[in-house]
């Protein structure tokens, strides 16, 4: 019912559109209050479902959303990856999140860096930020391994104090939209 | 290409257009989630959580197959209200769920108009056998426009386990028996 969500590959994973499958563990990792912290919890199922909906909700509107990280060893959902920007967001942001018996495997990595070459190349995007709130030591050593720099803190209406970390250009890594590589 | 909602059903009826909620109608969407017109549907909205409300709705389309249509007056393509199957996860049974966005348009049975072809719609495309209506007690255009529809009160129906809930009327939907309404089994969409 919804088209064209891309269907992407690294290594050992698959970043593709949410699913059928995907809904009872997205709810549990949302409703998780420690794992999700950072990312943004949801108080029960029925507010967690609304995300799980809203998030498809979002590829339609904006084009883009959160794919579902599937790890190709286990063909299990590990985790979230994608570009979000709903309303009271400043920018596009790229947001990352691993699920329960996932971590310490470099998964958001992988995954993150995949979404973030997507999102210059594919989507066209030019800057990039990853907002973390203050404490998230984990998340901000991801961004930091990405290349990604403080810049500022802004409020964000979900989150509060929300610190805004900077990704490397399209130019600093190389990378140009898909439509100018095909005219160059 | 952009994602987008594909193949979602278009429905007639004498004065109305119906088609799945989509984009274009976030605008006014928003607006009313966040008036006192949702006030018996979780409202009124802050701004993000209208914006996310709104954009769940078109999602459901997604998770479900099925979802809220817009009601638009022939020949405009602007949404003046919603209606359509619901189910979110939390809800122990489907539901027919309808809002008038604008007082404006209240009292010329659009309502009941688009109601009665999502009803039919989900009784024969989706092969529905039953539904309810969950409605505010305070409510009473609401109350009024079930009874229109034929519609019961269920006390012995499930409400969704959420806080505020209790007191919330449960009006059942009659059986496409009782409509002359068979569930279309070429899978067709009229």
């Amino acid at each position: 019912m919804i088209t064209n969500i891309p269907r992407i590959e690294t290594d050992r994973l698959i970043l593709r559109a949410p699913g059928e499958q995907d809904i009872e563990p997205t709810i549990a990792f949302l409703m998780d209050t420690k794992r999700a912290e950072g990312f943004g919890t949801e108080p029960d199922r029925s507010r967690a479902w609304r995300w799980f909906a809203m998030n498809l909700g979002h590829w339609a509107l904006r084009g883009y959303g959160y794919f579902i990280i599937e790890d190709k060893a286990s063909s299990q959902p590990c985790g979230l990856v994608g570009i979000w920007s709903p309303e009271g967001w400043p920018e596009p942001e790229l947001g990352y999140a691993v699920f329960d018996g996932f971590e310490g495997r470099g998964i958001a990595y992988e995954a993150a860096m995949r979404a973030r070459e997507w999102a210059y190349t594919d989507l066209g995007l030019t800057s990039l930020g990853s907002h973390i709130v203050p404490g998230n030591a984990r998340s901000v050593a991801l961004a930091e391994r990405m290349g990604a720099r403080y810049e500022r803190t802004y409020k964000n209406p979900y989150m509060g104090e929300d610190m805004i970390y900077r990704h490397p250009s399209p130019e600093e890594l190389g990378l140009a939209p898909a439509s100018r590589q095909v005219e160059a | 290409m952009t994602p987008h909602l594909a193949d979602t059903p278009v429905l007639e009826t004498g004065r109305l257009t119906l088609r799945a909620m989509s984009a274009q109608d976030m605008d006014k969407a928003t607006a009313f989630l966040m008036s006192g017109r949702s006030g018996y549907m979780g409202g009124p909205y802050s701004h993000a959580d209208a914006w996310e409300h709104g954009c769940h709705l078109i999602g459901h389309w997604a998770v479900r197959g099925y979802g809220l249509f817009t009601i638009c007056l022939k020949g405009s393509d602007e949404a003046i209200g919603e209606v359509g199957p619901y189910h979110p996860v939390s809800w122990p049974e489907p539901e027919f769920a309808w809002g008038l966005w604008d007082a404006g348009h209240e009292g010329a049975g659009y309502a009941a108009e688009a109601a009665q072809a999502v009803r039919a719609f989900a009784y024969r495309a989706l092969g529905w056998t039953t539904a309810v209506s969950y409605i505010d007690p305070r409510n009473a255009p609401s109350i009024a426009l079930a009874e229109r529809l034929g519609c019961t009160l269920d006390k012995d129906a499930r409400l969704p386990d959420l806080p505020d809930w209790e007191g919330t009327l449960v009006y059942r939907h009659p059986a496409p028996a009782d409509l002359d309404l068979a569930a279309d089994t070429a899978g067709g969409v009229q």
